[in-house]
């Protein structure tokens, strides 16, 4: 599995999610535009911005944004921490073969906020909410391999 | 006889006094001689089959819609359909819909006669009233996402639990219980008072009913198989909601108006935002996966049932005539509601206390799960202002929902 944070590492997220439509069929639909936002701390130098597009039972769109391209990709929401923090929840996606219950993104954006999940409609961030065990087998797939 | 025994007795329905019948001979006779027996006997296939395909009776002939990417959608079928939306004004007759069109035969002094403005499906009959953007697409997710307790759910994985996290768990699974049985209450008596014409409309809000059946069901199966049970009634849970939703209904009687929107703002933009926000707490708080698995499936249809709360108000205020001052009204709604029910949910010992003791890890660590839900609470009242910005609805200077918590 490629290095995070990459883009190569979130196309293989795409790749598995469009691999497994099966299992994507069966949690329902989704449509949405998201940007994974990964801040610089000790571990990452500069912030970097991914941005990827889900529709019906694919990821049809992964790419990386320079940050003032962010707005006009105009993002439904937007999941953002600290590297160390995606590193860490990465780490024990791929320790348990899925996130355990310390490590969900419902849980890693409630408790002490490591992760947000914010944008600038709340009517349009609540499509993650609508969708998130759609969003949380997405990144589930990086314990594959 | 007693008093109780009385007050009983006179509340009895009435009985139903039989009607002479006529013999059973002359009803069949009837039958033979009626004019559809008549043309039946003909061996002649009726109207129905003569009707012109194009400019007759008959509507959409020949269209071929096509499963989309998810399947034969509603989606699909508007693509193809001649009205994909319905029209702005009201029709007096039940079956006009965009789908089948009114029998020539039925003269319009026989259409009031037939399909009354009150008391059924044309209570409701505006598009401002009614409808919603996307209103497809909305509905096929709530289709497409609905799930089964039984079959997706790993119930042999369920873990016992330390009593006291189990009874802090149970607490919640009652206190949202009370509000899914509610909400289906609230929300239930309008499918049968839109008109047919909002096909996707009646289709998501009956989904909506279906949703909360069903997460009654899982709440209460949950409660009865992990060694705990129901817990302690939450009182007050619909304070303000109850009275809102009851004069929007007028209950449901005489030829009055109902406010459907006043509802919807009550229960799925208002209540279910606080489910959804409580809820997730409770499921970042749940100690095994089978329970926070549980808690999540919830969680997606109650954030969908605020996307619908939403796209409804934002159309309502965007196209209700200014005469029906829809913003003022729906300030006035929700000046009824918010103080009560911020006591209700927000300040409810019997819904906050559980809250904790499960974000602490147990009663010994209470304190951090009130460390917590503090650190949280603003965002609740903040939401749902931010979801008001979002659809038009600013009452910032107006909201009695405290920004902090006064505990």
């Amino acid at each position: 599995m490629s290095d995070f944070p990459s883009v190569d590492f979130f196309r293989v997220l795409q790749r598995r999610m469009n691999d497994n439509s099966d299992k994507f069929r069966a949690l329902g639909f989704t449509d949405s535009r998201a940007v994974f936002a990964v801040r610089a701390d000790d571990e990452l130098e500069d912030d970097r911005y991914f941005g990827a597009v889900f529709e019906v039972y694919d990821c049809t769109e992964i790419c990386e944004l320079e940050a003032s391209e962010v707005e006009a990709y105009d993002p439904d929401w937007i999941l953002e921490a600290d590297c160390a923090d995606w590193r860490e929840m990465i780490a024990n996606i791929r320790a348990e073969g899925a996130a355990d219950s310390d490590h969900t993104l419902n849980r890693l954006s409630l408790l002490g906020h490591p992760f947000r999940i914010h944008g600038v409609d709340q009517t349009r961030v609540d499509v993650f909410h609508r969708q998130q065990l759609s969003y949380q087998e997405f990144f589930d797939q990086a314990a594959e391999g | 006889m007693s008093e109780k025994r009385e007050r009983l007795r006179t509340l009895e329905m009435p009985r139903l006094r039989p009607r002479p019948l006529p013999p059973r001979e002359e009803v069949v006779a009837n039958q033979s001689r009626h004019f559809q027996t008549v043309k039946l006997s003909r061996g002649e296939l009726g109207h129905w089959f003569h009707t012109p395909l194009d400019g007759g009776e008959w509507s959409e002939w020949g269209k071929r819609a096509r499963p989309d990417a998810v399947g034969m959608t509603y989606m699909a079928v508007t693509e193809v359909c001649d009205r994909p939306v319905p029209e702005v004004q009201a029709y007096r007759r039940l079956m006009h819909s965009r789908f089948v069109k009114p029998s020539p035969r039925v003269p319009e002094n026989l259409e009031e006669r037939l399909a009354p403005k009150w008391g059924g499906a044309r209570e409701i009959e505006e598009k401002y009233e009614v409808w919603i953007d996307d209103a497809g697409p909305l509905a096929e997710e709530a289709l497409d996402r609905q799930w089964r307790p039984a079959l997706s759910l790993r119930w042999e994985d369920m873990q016992r639990l330390p009593p006291p996290l189990e009874r802090a768990f149970d607490q919640i699974l009652t206190w949202l219980l009370q509000c899914e049985y509610f909400c289906s209450d609230a929300v239930g008596g309008y499918v049968g008072r839109l008109h047919y014409r909002f096909v996707e409309i009646k289709s998501y809000l009956a989904y909506e009913i279906f949703d909360y059946a069903l997460h009654a069901n899982a709440l209460r199966k949950r409660l009865l198989s992990n060694g705990g049970g129901m817990g302690a009634q939450v009182e007050g849970f619909d304070a303000g909601l109850l009275e809102v939703c009851n004069e929007a209904s007028q209950g449901f009687s005489g030829e009055v108006p109902r406010d459907f929107n006043a509802v919807v703002l009550a229960i799925d933009v208002w209540l279910n935002g606080v489910m959804l926000d409580l809820l997730r707490l409770a499921a970042a708080g749940a100690r095994s996966e089978f329970d926070r698995r549980l808690l999540e499936r919830v969680m997606q249809d109650c954030a969908r049932h605020v996307s619908w709360g939403c796209k409804r108000i934002g159309c309502y205020l965007r196209d209700a005539p200014p005469e029906r001052e829809a913003a003022e009204r729906l300030h006035a709604v929700a000046d009824r509601f918010e103080p009560a029910q911020v006591e209700g949910h927000l300040l409810n010992p019997r819904v906050l206390e559980p809250l904790a003791l499960l974000l602490g890890g147990g009663p010994e660590n209470a304190a951090a799960g009130w460390s917590v839900l503090r650190e949280f609470w603003p965002q609740i009242g903040e939401r749902w202002l931010a979801r008001l910005d979002a659809v038009g609805l600013n009452r910032r200077d107006r909201c009695q929902v405290p920004t902090q918590p006064p505990f």
